[in-house]
């Protein structure tokens, strides 16, 4: 992109300036001091970038002479577009207003797209700078241009190189240090010191476990000495304590045994005896208590009975009162009914003869009884009404039949006569031809046949003329043109020869007038010329006779070909005379005249067709009369087939009539009725019949009810009399069969009571003898008691038992305490030597003793027993626990972890370390190969300008500085350069980044104020060079006040444009 | 002859720690120690249960180094167990447990026949006083053995059949120490019938006729490199002095390596879900045997940010053990090795014209002299005497794990997070 023309407004000193057609080169603005340079550069970046904010006052620029703060700026860009760029006042940096190729009005985005985002830093420090910008290093250290200077080409995206390092060797630094406290491997370093430690301690315990398996060995045998001593010292005091325990066991013995002997001695007692005694005893009394209640219920059971006495004779009747009990409802219903039933006997009645006398006279009870009305003599009164009706309907259909037959006839005999009417007045059209119709049809067609071959015969044998006549003039001319030709022999010899002569004359001349060249030509010419005539004429000759020749063959093929038409000519005659004869001959032979033409013929032809469809007409009609006559034949045949129906008819009617009076007269019925009639006279007569067995039916019933009820009241007087009671009214016949049956009741509970009462006192005398049996067993008993125990009486009996039980228990105390003893003892010369010395010593004597034994004597050994022991034990849960010890397996266990551990982390401490080496190698292949794009462009322009006295510029990976290199391959940092070489080292990185930034983003112009100042005449001609190469690539905008230095610019750039600049003009 | 069988087991190393676990739940402390114990008490179990006349013990019964009081009686404890069914043991001692004074201090039961040192001894197996085989054997008098024992053993000819005991490296096995070298032949020359060898870890059947030659392996893994079931042999001579033999496995707990890609996964719990699903499938694959995973994650995916993000992979750690790792029969997932890498191409970075590039190029070929820089540069790291007795300069192709290490290391921390 580039700049063409600057148009400013008003800023600082300028008012209303315009400078246009910059040209995409080099342009050199002069001016001297304050002439406006710094402004105009600051002009340019301000419609750029926007106007410096009013904080800096002095960098804004306000108009000084007047004017709209601001200005615009026309840019070209590389594809050749252009664009108004316009900034003026309006908020902090001003606005601005961009009108694009199409005329567009367009802002702040367009314009940031134009400049490719390029910032208004990155603008001021490297396209448009001054002096004091190219003179500070930090200039190029803004973020945007350091990526591209220093990290470019690392390949690393936002990471600092350095920041990667100083991790890594902080995360070092995190897994170990030499000599350190904190850092993991130096801590599990310490831990397996530790444990390293118990390891030594815990491996010693096998010894001392050898120690204690020792001191056991020996401590068992103490212990076992020890409990020999302990067992005799035991066994002593034992016997001296079963002494001490025994003694009042052995007293109470003493005492037992004297009792026993003093008491009576019985020996044997019955078991229970006392018991049993008494059980006897209260039995007894029990049962005494039992036979008196028994005796008093009888006596009152007595009594009961006496009071009870039934009705014999009423009981005797039980199942006769029972049977009339059971059918006393049906008595008193049937009483009800029946006077309802005689008066449905008389309605019934009454109705009936209302039926018969319906039927008319002759008709009673047997004759309505005795009447065949079965359904069979209905059927067959049914059968002659239908015959009847049927014989009727057929005599009518005879009737019509005949007249329909008749009527059809005379139908038939009208159209036969109309037919031969017609038949009659088409005779009269008829033509009367003698030939027939078929062979003048044919004839005529013939004859079309040979009429139109005749036209075809005379046609041809015209066209035949036509070609005969023009043959005759071509013969003729082709015998004209021989002759002709005959004539003509060619060019005379006299002519070649006169030209012969003609030539050697002129020769002669020629020789006379001495051109005797002249002449000999002549001469040769007339001898060639006479030679040339001569075999022309005779090629003449030759063709003339060929032509001759073609001639005469044609004329004779012309001949030919008359001779051929001339008797084609001939046959066609003939043939056409032919033709007309039999055409002539068939005229005739059909029409007695000659046709004359064609129009005739069909016309004829015509006609034969209206006298063909006239006989087929007649035809048809003589067809159809035939048909008429036949059918009118047939008719009349078939009615004398059929005979006479209407008879046949009234015959069977007759018939059927004398069937039906038959019938009348065997029923017994007048003959003037119909069979209508009689059906009604049955229906009637079948109502009367219901009626009679209606009637039939309820005088039946009354007679057989009346029968029942007689019967019923029979019965009851019969059983009133057998229990001599008063007989009664039929009336009251139903109440007393509920009096009767209460009575019999009573007289059944009574007799039951009864029954009960004896079977009640037979039961009880069983019982009383029962009760006497059983007191006679239990004296048995007791006297038997009485006399085991040696008794006399039960009170004899009772002391005996006592002075018994006494003896019983002191004999098991003796025992028990005997086996008590013996226990203690041990045996039973034990018990004995046990009673031996306990009869011989005192129980004082004992105490004293069993002191002695126990606290001075086993006691001591026990004691000493239980050290041993305790002490055994002690010493074998050492051992115990040195065998089971985990600790040792533990502590490697842990030991081997932390070796893990360590392992683990060393690893990654050597991963860490690795990569650090390895990087710190890739950096150096980075800085010796891989520098940056702006470097090595850097360097290339670095070295012109200083004439090779430098040849590197090197950014050291990961620091954000510059180092250069001599020719020599010394480097050497930028404090050590003189001013000039400084800036000329920051020129050349500007124009670098330039460079590198138009392959990235966008070309934009360069705009440099007097920036040469410092540079030796040489070096800034360098510098010159430089920029003029820039310029195929960029517009560059150079201000100087220095006519030095512009003179070096138009000595250096040959098509540089230079423009002047006075005070803001 | 009659019909016989024995259990063939060696290399118990009762009681010594398991090595390379860097994490411990404490509730996992006493099943791990007890893990030698268990596996040897299975093996008694199993002698018992197939009625064997004889437990032979081919060397390192445990490490004597360790000097563990506890071993012993607990040995002691498990041979009372098999004098009471009449079962014989014989033992020889190996590099791990030489017969020093120390061990002959230890009385063992009547049945228990300790082999010494000076010469190769042979005794009879028996039955009710009926010899059903001759056990020849010889112990380690020191820890270093170097000669060739193997030479020593001699069939009778007219004796029983015949079972040699020795702990000796057949073949020179390069992941063990080369003790009591000798080679299959010298074993085929003696005339055994079996040979009952200890000291490789890794079971297997050197020789499978006339005479068959096992190594029984170690019965409980006790480090990472240890994985797989581990167990005994139970074999069986019938009458023909013919020999059928059969792998048990006894271990309690089983080591586990497993690897894992995370391409493909998306999410943590993708990954979480994965881990536990092969938990699963190894719990059911290993007989519901505790188990200790060791984890290597490999492949390029986007999980890997998440992974290098700090304490991610504790979390993770942290949730299997949760999950599964301390319940009775735990799966401990030991550690995560993460070797996932970013999901860039490695290739195409190392392509380009910059420091990263330049930076994966030394890592991928790195020249003699710069692997003798890197060596050199770890070298602070041992300055440290103690450091010294616990690690050890890494030799070539333990450097080249680091470079690979350090590449992903290199690529994490160059690249910036949105690249």
């Amino acid at each position: 992109m580039r700049l063409t023309s600057l148009a400013i407004n008003g800023f600082g000193i300028f008012r209303d300036i315009d400078i246009q057609d910059l040209p995409p080169g080099l342009t050199l603005l002069e001016g001297h001091n304050e002439a406006g340079k710094s402004t105009l550069m600051a002009f340019i970046r301000a419609v750029l970038f926007g106007f410096e904010s009013r904080k800096s006052a002095a960098n804004r620029y306000e108009p000084l002479r007047g004017g709209k703060h601001g200005g615009a700026l026309t840019l070209v860009t590389d594809e050749g577009q252009e664009y108004e760029v316009h900034r003026v006042e309006g908020g902090a940096h001003g606005r601005v207003t961009v009108f694009g190729p199409d005329g567009q009005r367009n802002g702040d985005d367009l314009l940031a797209r134009l400049l490719h985002g390029t910032t208004k830093t990155l603008y001021q420090n490297v396209f448009a700078f001054g002096l004091t910008e190219l003179q500070r290093l930090d200039t190029l250290q803004a973020d945007e241009v350091s990526h591209h200077i220093y990290t470019a080409g690392m390949g690393t995206g936002s990471i600092p190189f350095s920041q990667v390092i100083q991790d890594l060797e902080d995360e070092q630094g995190q897994l170990f240090k030499p000599g350190g406290r904190k850092p993991i491997i130096n801590v599990l370093l310490s831990k397996l010191d530790e444990t390293e430690r118990s390891i030594q301690q815990l491996q010693v315990i096998p010894d001392e476990y050898h120690k204690i398996r020792d001191q056991i060995t020996l401590r068992d045998q103490e212990v076992r000495l020890l409990q020999e001593r302990v067992e005799g010292a035991t066994r002593r005091v034992d016997w001296v304590e079963t002494l001490l325990k025994a003694r009042p066991d052995w007293e109470r013995i003493h005492a037992l045994r004297h009792e026993l002997a003093e008491l009576l001695n019985i020996d044997t007692f019955p078991e229970g005896g006392v018991e049993r005694l008494e059980e006897g005893q209260r039995a007894l009394a029990d049962l005494e208590q039992r036979r008196n209640e028994i005796l008093t219920s009888i006596r009152q059971a007595e009594d009961k009975r006496t009071k009870l006495v039934p009705d014999s004779s009423l009981l005797e009747q039980e199942q006769a009162i029972d049977s009339l009990s059971e059918h006393r409802e049906h008595f008193r219903k049937l009483l009800e009914g029946l006077p309802a039933l005689r008066g449905r006997v008389h309605s019934r009645r009454q109705a009936l003869d209302d039926l018969v006398g319906r039927l008319g006279s002759g008709w009673d009870d047997t004759r309505v009884a005795q009447f065949d009305s079965s359904i069979p003599m209905r059927e067959q009164i049914r059968m002659c009404r239908d015959r009847l009706i049927a014989a009727r309907l057929d005599l009518t259909d005879a009737a019509k039949g005949e007249e329909a037959a008749s009527r059809a006839r005379r139908e038939k005999e009208a159209e036969l006569d109309r037919l031969q009417r017609h038949l009659e007045t088409m005779a009269e059209l008829e033509p009367t031809g003698k030939i027939p119709l078929e062979d003048r049809e044919l004839a005529f067609r013939e004859w079309i046949q040979h009429y139109h071959h005749l036209e075809l015969t005379r046609q041809h044998h015209q066209d035949i003329e036509r070609l005969r006549a023009p043959l005759a003039d071509q013969i003729a001319s082709l015998d004209g043109e021989i002759t002709l030709l005959e004539r003509q022999i060619g060019l005379p010899t006299w002519m070649i020869a006169g030209v012969g002569l003609l030539f050697g004359a002129l020769g002669g001349t020629a020789f006379y007038i001495n051109e005797g060249f002249l002449g000999g030509a002549l001469v040769a010419c007339g001898v060639l010329s006479a030679g040339l005539l001569l075999w022309r004429r005779d090629q003449i000759h030759d063709d003339r006779q060929r032509r001759v020749d073609d001639i005469s063959q044609q004329r004779q093929l012309l001949v030919g070909r008359t001779r051929g038409l001339r008797e084609d000519s001939e046959v066609s005659e003939d043939e056409i005379r032919r033709v007309t004869e039999k055409m002539d001959a068939l005229s005739l032979s059909t029409a007695d005249k000659m046709w004359q033409s064609l129009q005739e013929v069909e016309e004829g032809l015509r006609s034969l067709e209206t006298e063909r469809r006239l006989v087929e007409r007649r035809k048809d009609l003589e067809g159809r009369i035939q048909e008429q006559e036949e059918v009118l034949v047939r008719l009349l045949e078939e009615q004398e087939s059929m005979g006479w129906p209407v008879a046949k008819a009234e015959e069977a009617l007759q018939e059927v009539q004398a069937e039906w009076t038959a019938l009348l007269k065997s029923l017994d019925l007048k003959e003037s009725l119909t069979p209508d009639g009689v059906l009604e006279v049955l229906a009637n007569l079948e109502s009367a019949k219901v009626q009679l067995r209606d009637w039939q039916e309820s005088v039946e019933e009354l007679v057989r009810k009346d029968a029942e009820v007689e019967s019923f009241h029979r019965q009851v007087n019969q059983v009133l009399e057998r229990c001599q009671w008063r007989g009664v009214d039929l009336s009251e016949a139903a109440g007393m069969v509920l009096v009767l049956r209460k009575a019999l009741e009573e007289s059944l509970t009574m007799r039951r009571t009864l029954d009960q009462a004896n079977d009640f006192l037979t039961q009880k005398r069983k019982e009383v003898a029962a009760v006497d049996a059983e007191r006679d067993r239990l004296h048995g008993q007791v006297e038997h008691l009485l006399q085991a125990a040696g008794a006399q009486s039960p009170e004899d009996f009772r002391r005996r038992a006592a002075v018994h039980k006494r003896r019983v228990e002191m004999d098991r105390e003796h025992r028990q305490l005997e086996v008590a003893l013996t226990v203690h003892a041990g045996s039973a010369e034990r018990f004995q030597e046990l009673e031996d010395t306990l009869a011989r010593t005192s129980s004082t004597d004992l105490e004293r003793e069993y002191q002695v034994a126990r606290v001075g004597e086993r006691d001591g050994l026990v004691e000493a027993l239980n050290q041993a022991l305790q002490e055994k034990g002690r010493l074998e849960q050492q051992r115990q626990s040195l065998e089971r010890n985990e600790q040792l397996s533990a502590v490697l266990l842990e030991h081997q972890t932390l070796l893990a551990q360590l392992d683990h982390q060393a690893r990654q401490w050597a991963i860490r370390g690795v990569t650090r080496h390895l990087l710190d190698k890739a950096r150096q292949i980075y800085e010796r190969e891989r520098q940056p794009a702006v470097l090595r462009q850097a360097s290339e322009f670095f070295k012109v300008m200083t004439g090779g006295r430098y040849r590197r510029v090197i950014a050291p990976l990961g620091e954000i500085r510059l180092v250069v290199e001599t020719k020599n391959g010394k480097k050497q940092g930028t404090d050590r350069l003189s001013r000039g070489t400084a800036e000329q080292l920051y020129l050349a990185m500007r124009l670098a980044f330039v460079r590198e930034y138009a392959k990235h983003a966008t070309t934009l112009p360069v705009v440099m104020d007097d920036i040469l100042v410092n540079f030796d005449p040489n070096r800034a001609k360098a510098a010159i060079e430089v920029l003029k190469d820039m310029t195929s690539t960029h517009q560059i905008l150079f201000f100087t006040c220095h006519p030095h230095v512009s003179q070096w610019f138009q000595d250096c750039v040959k098509d540089i444009s230079v423009r002047s600049l006075t005070q803001g003009q | 002859m009659k019909p016989f069988r024995f259990v063939h087991t060696a290399d118990l190393h009762l009681d010594s720690p398991f090595r390379g676990l860097a994490e411990i739940a404490p509730e996992l402390k006493e099943p791990l120690q007890e893990a030698t114990f268990s596996a040897f008490r299975q093996i008694v179990d199993l002698c018992l249960a197939r009625q064997v006349d004889g437990l032979l013990i081919a060397g390192d019964l445990h490490d004597a180094a360790d000097r563990s009081l506890r071993c012993l009686t607990r040995l002691r404890e498990q041979f009372h167990r098999l004098a009471d069914s009449q079962i014989s043991v014989f033992i020889c001692h190996g590099n791990h447990d030489p017969l020093t004074e120390w061990e002959a201090k230890f009385s063992w039961p009547e049945n228990v026949h300790v082999f010494g040192s000076r010469e190769v001894e042979s005794v009879p197996l028996l039955r009710g006083g009926v010899e059903l085989a001759r056990v020849a054997g010889i112990s380690y008098g020191t820890e270093q053995v170097t000669e060739n024992l193997a030479k020593n053993f001699k069939k009778d000819p007219n004796g029983p059949w015949s079972i040699g005991l020795l702990h000796t490296n057949v073949g020179g096995d390069q992941n063990h120490l080369n003790y009591a070298p000798c080679d299959l032949p010298d074993l085929l020359r003696t005339g055994m019938d079996y040979w009952a060898l200890g000291h490789i870890h890794a079971h297997r059947v050197l020789h499978l006729g006339s005479p068959v030659i096992i190594y029984p392996g170690n019965p409980q893994g006790r480090n990472p490199r240890e994985t797989g079931p581990r167990g005994c042999y139970v074999v069986e001579v019938d009458e023909r002095g013919i020999v059928r033999y059969e792998f048990v496995p006894v271990d309690v707990v089983r080591w586990h390596q497993e690897n894992l890609s995370i391409e493909g996964l998306q999410h943590p719990d993708d990954l979480l879900t994965t881990m536990e699903d092969r938990i699963e499938a190894i719990r059911h694959e290993s007989a519901n045997r505790c188990g200790i995973i060791r984890w290597k994650l490999t492949g390029r995916g986007s999980l890997h940010k998440e992974l290098a993000r700090s304490g991610r992979q504790e979390d993770l750690l942290g949730t299997l053990r949760e999950r599964s790792g301390t319940d009775p029969s735990f799966m401990w997932s030991e550690s995560i090795q993460d070797l996932t890498g970013r999901e860039v191409d490695i290739e195409i970075l190392r392509q380009e014209e910059n420091l990263l590039g330049d930076y994966l190029r030394l890592s991928a070929a790195p020249d003699p002299s710069l692997l003798e820089e890197l060596q050199a540069s770890l070298k602070t790291l041992l300055e440290d005497a103690r450091l010294r007795r616990y690690l050890e300069v890494p030799d070539e192709e333990g450097l080249r794990q680091l470079i690979h290490a350090a590449e992903q290391q290199g690529i994490d921390r160059l690249l910036s997070d949105d690249e």
